[in-house]
């Protein structure tokens, strides 16, 4: 279906985009790439911009400087309706005064599609979103999960280029998010259509995206598919906002070909990194490690395994057991703490709160740590 | 320590809840005493009673009880009636529908386009007038249209005229002016309290699938705040059909009302001729209310 749609062109362009309200600087010279076919995800905390962004691609909110394309035409200056995207809204929008059928078959009812025709189209809505024979129901008659897919059937019908979906799950019960999550997912396959999600969950973005822009006060921080995101964040606020992260800061000591030695004040051995960006001798830059890529070392004199060439030591502040791991949180020896996943429980070999305490060695591999420059 | 079970899965729908019916009505039936007695006394008893002389006759000043449907015959054959019963309806209707045109737009730029300090006071403005007695207020329009009132002498001043002219009072348009200011503020505030619990994404949203500002207004914003536009219909239009005041004061022998001629007719000790036309006009009154109760359904006002 997307490939009739032009594939040439970005479904949605944005050059330089910035909006400004009042003195406040909303989005500074946004630029984003959304293909034909995408789940597109905006990430990011609240007053980031993603909303903004959101609302520029749709139409609702003028730019106050840069360029929009949709399908490759220019649209900053069109109203909403003459874009053919369509829009979920958080709380829905369903109109309760209408049954089910009604609310789906309103935007052809607007375009006066004939009748019979909208009645096939409602039909065939109604199977997409699993709720064959709710047409004549009252929005107020459906579950949230229920009245979440009514809108998204409503916008779909539409066809539209791009659908823009503004935390469309974000009323809903963890339970229902999860199931729905999936939902969404499949139906967006099945459609086909460019869909531009906006949120503040990173797992719920990790879960739906194609690929992620990651927003941080109205700039693009970093744009990718979600597992380059998450093992190549390209600073410390994206390290922070997707997944844990353990940050080092320290200094360059030396830089090889390919690798990077960084002195950490505290720390009674260097820490080896792979040189994944320029850096000098001397600057300040941030060493990022995931909790999951730490492997707690009970006696490093013994220890078997030679890959783990970092290593810095301290003392077990916190465990807990969670099932799928243990987590850990280790007071270091320059003051900070660092964060732990140690897979399953059972190698511990004893309850959690007994780790409380213990003197321990934490080791990585040269690859799992990532040079920050930030 | 109360367990609180819930059930994973689908959540349940919101709409119905099953109310347990209890079958113990007394307690509401001794709350009904109260108010039963006091319709019964005054309402209904003379109601009954004028019921009763709309079907006898009156012979100089006395009540013949002879059973006859003459009141009723003469009513609807005598020019002079009908030509009175069209202009309140008609006096009546405008002035509702006046009302409503106005009071509209304006409870929506209260509930969109003004902060709710603003809004609170506005509607205390609105309310303003119900301060001072209907009387007043009838006597203040008096002094603004009349001969020696606020525009004739601006008019003098102006120099457009030379002397008071008389258009402005004592006809069926100065009757629709009064009324007009009177029961504008029930308009306003039925209408103001149906948008105001409106959720106006759902503009939005009817903009996003393609509807005109028009569209959107008339298959989401008027068919949810219908209720509100029906009882100030309702507010208005029921008591202006006995209105009795302002049309004596204002109205002029052109502008005079359904209740003038009761009272009239009551003064002229034609009792029964009275009693026969107020009853066909609370007859009329019933009837639209049933209908608008059926077709209109007031009750969606108090819901939700």
């Amino acid at each position: 279906m997307a490939d009739d749609r032009g594939s040439d062109f970005y479904a949605v362009e944005l050059v330089g985009v910035s909006k400004h309200f009042g003195n406040v600087v909303a989005l500074d010279n946004v630029s984003l790439q959304i293909k034909q076919g995408e789940f597109y995800t905006l990430l990011g905390p609240s007053g980031c911009g993603k909303t903004t962004t959101l609302n520029i691609i749709g139409g609702f909110i003028p730019v106050t400087s840069g360029t929009v394309r949709i399908n490759g035409r220019v649209v900053q200056d069109d109203p909403p309706y003459r874009r053919n995207v369509n829009t979920v809204f958080q709380n829905y929008a369903l109109f309760p005064h209408m049954t089910v059928a009604q609310n789906i078959g309103f935007g052809p009812r607007m375009k006066k599609v004939p009748q019979d025709e909208i009645e096939r189209r409602v039909e065939r809505m109604l199977q997409l979103i699993s709720l064959p024979g709710f047409g004549d129901r009252k929005p107020a008659q459906l579950s949230g999960g229920q009245q979440q897919r009514v809108a998204l059937a409503r916008a779909l019908i539409n066809e539209p280029d791009v659908l823009l979906l503004d935390e469309p799950l974000g009323a809903l019960d963890l339970k229902i998010r999860k199931q729905l999550q999936g939902e969404l997912r499949n139906i967006q396959r099945k459609v086909g259509i460019t869909f531009v999600y906006v949120t503040h969950d990173q797992e719920e973005a990790m879960v739906l995206s194609d690929r992620i822009a990651v927003m941080d006060r109205g700039k693009v921080v970093q744009e990718g598919t979600p597992t380059s995101i998450y093992h190549h964040p390209a600073n410390r606020f994206v390290a922070n906002f997707i997944g844990e992260s353990n940050f080092f800061n320290g200094k360059v000591m030396d830089v090889a070909a390919d690798e990077v030695t960084v002195e950490v004040p505290g720390f009674r051995q260097p820490i080896r990194v792979l040189a994944k960006r320029p850096v000098t001798r001397g600057e300040m830059v941030t060493v990022m490690v995931r909790p999951e890529c730490m492997v707690l070392i009970p006696d490093p004199s013994t220890a078997e395994r030679r890959d783990l060439v970092n290593m810095v030591e301290g003392v077990i502040a916190k465990a807990a057991f969670l099932g799928m791991y243990t987590q850990i949180v280790v007071e270091l020896t320059n003051g900070t703490t660092a964060l732990i996943h140690q897979p399953g429980g059972g190698e511990l070999e004893s309850a959690p709160q007994s780790l409380l305490g213990q003197s321990v060695t934490l080791g990585w591999r040269v690859q799992d740590g990532r040079l920050l420059v930030d | 320590m109360a367990v609180v079970e819930r059930i994973a899965g689908e959540e349940e729908p919101t709409g119905r809840i099953a109310v347990k019916s209890t079958q113990r009505p007394s307690p509401l039936l001794w709350g009904l005493l109260p108010i039963g007695l006091l319709l019964m006394g005054f309402f209904l008893i003379p109601l009954s009673v004028m019921v009763l002389y709309s079907f006898w006759r009156v012979e100089g000043f006395d009540i013949v009880r002879d059973w006859t449907l003459d009141n009723y015959a003469k009513f609807f054959t005598l020019p002079a009636y009908r030509v009175v019963l069209l202009r309140t309806f008609l006096i009546s209707l405008a002035v509702t529908i006046i009302a409503l045109v106005v009071a509209y737009p304006f409870a929506y730029f209260l509930v969109r386009h003004t902060s709710p300090r603003w809004q609170r006071l506005f509607l205390v403005l609105v309310i303003l007038p119900f301060w001072t007695s209907y009387l007043l207020r009838v006597y203040a329009w008096m002094s603004i249209l009349g001969d020696r009132g606020l525009i004739n002498q601006a008019l003098l001043f102006l120099h457009v005229i030379k002397e008071p002219i008389r258009v402005f009072l004592y006809n069926q348009y100065a009757v629709v002016i009064v009324f007009l200011y009177l029961y504008l503020p029930f308009a306003i505030l039925t209408i103001y309290a149906s948008l105001e619990k409106f959720d106006f994404t759902q503009m939005n949203a009817a903009a996003d699938l393609g509807a005109t500002p028009w569209q959107a207004f008339r298959q989401v914003l008027l068919p949810q705040t219908k209720a509100g536009v029906i009882t100030a219909f309702i507010f208005i239009f029921i008591p202006m059909l006995g209105e009795y005041i302002t049309p004596k004061l204002v109205g002029g022998s052109g502008g005079l009302m359904i209740a003038n001629q009761v009272v009239n007719l009551f003064r002229g000790f034609q009792f029964p001729q009275g009693a026969a036309i107020t009853f066909v006009v609370v007859l009329g009154i019933i009837v639209f209310l049933i209908a608008a109760q059926k077709y209109l359904r007031i009750e969606e006002l108090y819901r939700r």
